[in-house]
């Protein structure tokens, strides 16, 4: 029965077609590896192939431990409050816990935890009630885990607020930097929020809102957005209204007796239904919304925050050529912090296509558009990374030296430490 | 079910039976494979390298070095048979190196592109090609999707979707819970379902095969 369902997955199939060969290669493979067999029983048991073996192990195991050194489980310690195992209890002061990879992770009076794991480069914490405040060290293989109620925050490095209600199934995560995906239900992908965002998962009304929670940069016009406390339970997220030289108006209703307000009423609902879509994870809907729409259509007309939400879209569904024509879109057709998020975005989308030169590129570009936006930071390592990879590691020193001058406390300080290292 | 083991033992006055070794049980061959027996091996080869291979193939996509991995992880099995207690694990003994291996893999290309030695932490060769046009795309936009997964996620659907193993098995390849399996096979199926729906080539062969991805 089990096999019945297995061959009935098209995807599965897919992969496993894909890793079957030929009878003549099989046959081919078989014979090479009882080959190998036969060399590696004739060998002695216990006892050194060769007198020189020993010596040149000795080198290679030292060679090896440097390179793959195994990596210590973390340990963590818990101050101003009651530990009882990998239960936390803060009562009436906040409570820190301070990891070995120096994660600390602050819970204000009256929260609950509880540690469940911890890894070689992270940990599973389990939050029960209440509100932390977290600081993520990012080394590179980082992996941290936060899970409240059906939501799962997956962390790499960054620095935020995370609180949850317990009774109203509600959490609530500010981020301040870097970047997280958090998980939620089965019918939606995990949600991407970046530094500077507020995501709040309603587990009862099963909705996941992504917003702006701080103005986004220093040469934004963006008007500040609402705090969560202004949002309706369950309501879409209002998106920014952006006019194509890059400002913002404001919201519908402030004029409602003008035509201009009926039509920038009906143009936010459409750009609500984007920006919403992608927070919860419809990434295909969005696609598909472009599609019925045109594609070209949309990206010589649609909005600043349209063509936002169509790039993470498409960046969240592999279609990298949608992506960038989307944000190449949105620099072409928009000033301030928009043309600038999109030179950054399409930076990390060459990384990520391994596409180093083009992603140096636009690294490059969002730091000269804006030096000390709120891109500057991710973008100034994205340019060390590149350099990195590009040019080797002298290359790439002085950008990692630069990018601890900036940011001592960065979430990539770590790597950043590591190339200047002698 | 018996069979003869020599061409006509009878007329030799030397009748020595055998159980076929293809139909011998895990535990048997794994005892044989560690005294050194060559049939054992190659038995336990013909019996789980395609899983092996699936499972290295999951983890790393269309790739040259597959093969060799493959066989290093029975070679590392036959070096380390005699330690084994429990020889009817043999096929989550096998799945949980062959997760390692590729872990390592994976690693070490990401030193070698640390280190400068290839900007991508690709191995030069370049990888096999799928036969036909259609799932050489099929197959590049699904793993373009496989990318975006976590390690861990990405190989708790190879283990237990592709591959067939049992929650208990897959956990254990993956030293997890089941609960944390569970977890991650839920993360997986649904974001590869989400991602798989806006690849024209996936979403045909999803749509061909309509309730079974439901």
């Amino acid at each position: 029965m089990r096999e019945l369902v297995r061959t009935s997955d098209p995807i599965a199939e897919l992969l496993r077609e894909g890793s079957s060969r030929s009878p003549a290669s099989e046959r081919a493979s078989r014979e090479a590896f009882l080959e190998r067999v036969d060399v590696e029983l004739a060998r002695p048991r216990g006892v050194p192939r060769m007198v020189w073996a020993a010596p040149l192990a000795v080198a290679a195991a030292i060679l090896l431990t440097w390179v793959f050194w195994p990596e210590k489980t973390l340990s963590y310690e818990v101050a101003g409050a009651a530990r009882d195992g990998n239960y936390v209890r803060a009562e009436n002061t906040p409570a820190k816990v301070r990891f070995s990879d120096a994660t600390e992770v602050t819970a204000a009076p009256g929260t609950r935890l509880r540690v469940v794991e911890t890894r070689a480069s992270g940990a599973q914490v389990s939050v029960e009630s209440g509100s932390l405040s977290v600081r993520v060290t990012h080394t590179g293989s980082s992996a941290w885990n936060f899970a409240a109620g059906p939501f799962d925050v997956h962390v790499t490095g960054t620095r935020f607020d995370l609180s949850w209600d317990a009774a109203a199934e509600r959490l609530r995560v500010e981020l301040y930097e870097g970047s997280v995906e958090i998980g939620g239900y089965e019918t939606s992908g995990p949600v991407s929020v970046r530094g500077g965002q507020l995501f709040v998962g309603d587990a009862r009304a099963r909705t996941m809102q992504v917003s702006d929670a701080a103005p986004t940069a220093p040469d934004s016009a963006a008007p500040r957005p609402k705090s969560e406390a202004e949002h309706t339970p369950g309501a879409e997220v209002e998106p920014e209204l952006a006019q194509p030289d890059g400002t913002f108006e404001a919201p519908p209703g402030s004029e409602p007796s003008s035509k201009t307000a009926k039509a920038a009423a009906e143009r936010a609902g459409a750009e609500t239904a984007w920006t919403a879509l992608v927070s919860k994870g419809k990434f295909q809907d969005v696609v598909s919304a472009a599609n019925a729409r045109g594609v070209e259509r949309c990206l010589r007309a649609c909005s600043a925050s349209e063509l936002g939400a169509l790039a993470d879209a498409a960046r969240y569904t592999g279609q990298a050529d949608l992506a960038a024509r989307s944000l190449s879109a949105m620099r072409a057709r928009f000033s301030g912090s928009t043309k600038v998020r999109a030179a950054f975005l399409l930076g990390r989308l060459s990384e990520g296509q391994g596409q180093l030169q083009n992603a140096q590129k636009w690294y490059e570009t969002a730091l000269i558009e804006a030096p000390s936006g709120a891109f500057s930071g991710e973008s100034l390592a994205g340019k060390m990374r590149t350099v990195l990879g590009l040019h080797g590691r002298a290359a790439a020193q002085p950008i990692a030296r630069e990018y601890l001058q900036r940011y001592p406390e960065g979430v990539h300080s770590q790597a950043a430490k590591k190339i200047t290292e002698p | 079910m018996l069979t003869q083991s020599s061409p006509d033992p009878q007329s030799a006055g030397a009748p020595v039976a055998h159980f076929p070794s293809a139909k011998r049980s895990d535990a048997a061959l794994v005892a044989d494979a560690a005294r050194g027996d060559r049939e054992a091996v190659a038995t336990i080869w013909d019996r789980y390298s395609k899983l092996v291979r699936g499972i290295i193939y999951g983890a790393l996509g269309p790739d040259q070095a597959i093969e060799d991995l493959t066989q290093d992880v029975f070679l590392a099995f036959i070096r380390g048979a005699h330690r084994m207690k429990d020889g009817a694990a043999l096929r989550g003994y096998l799945a949980s190196m062959a997760v390692r291996q590729s872990a390592q893999e994976i690693r070490r290309r990401k030193v070698r592109r640390l280190v400068g030695l290839s900007p991508t932490g690709e191995l030069p060769e370049s990888p096999a090609a799928p036969a036909d046009s259609e799932s050489r795309l099929a197959l590049g936009a699904l793993f373009r999707i496989l990318e975006q997964l976590s390690y861990r996620r990405k190989m708790a659907f190879i283990l237990r979707h592709v591959q067939g193993l049992e929650m208990l098995e897959a956990a254990a390849a993956l030293g997890v819970s089941e609960s944390t399996l569970r977890r991650d096979l839920g993360a997986a199926r649904s974001f590869i379902k989400g991602c798989a729906r806006t690849e024209p080539t996936l979403s045909e062969l999803i749509a061909q095969h309509e309730g079974s991805w439901t």
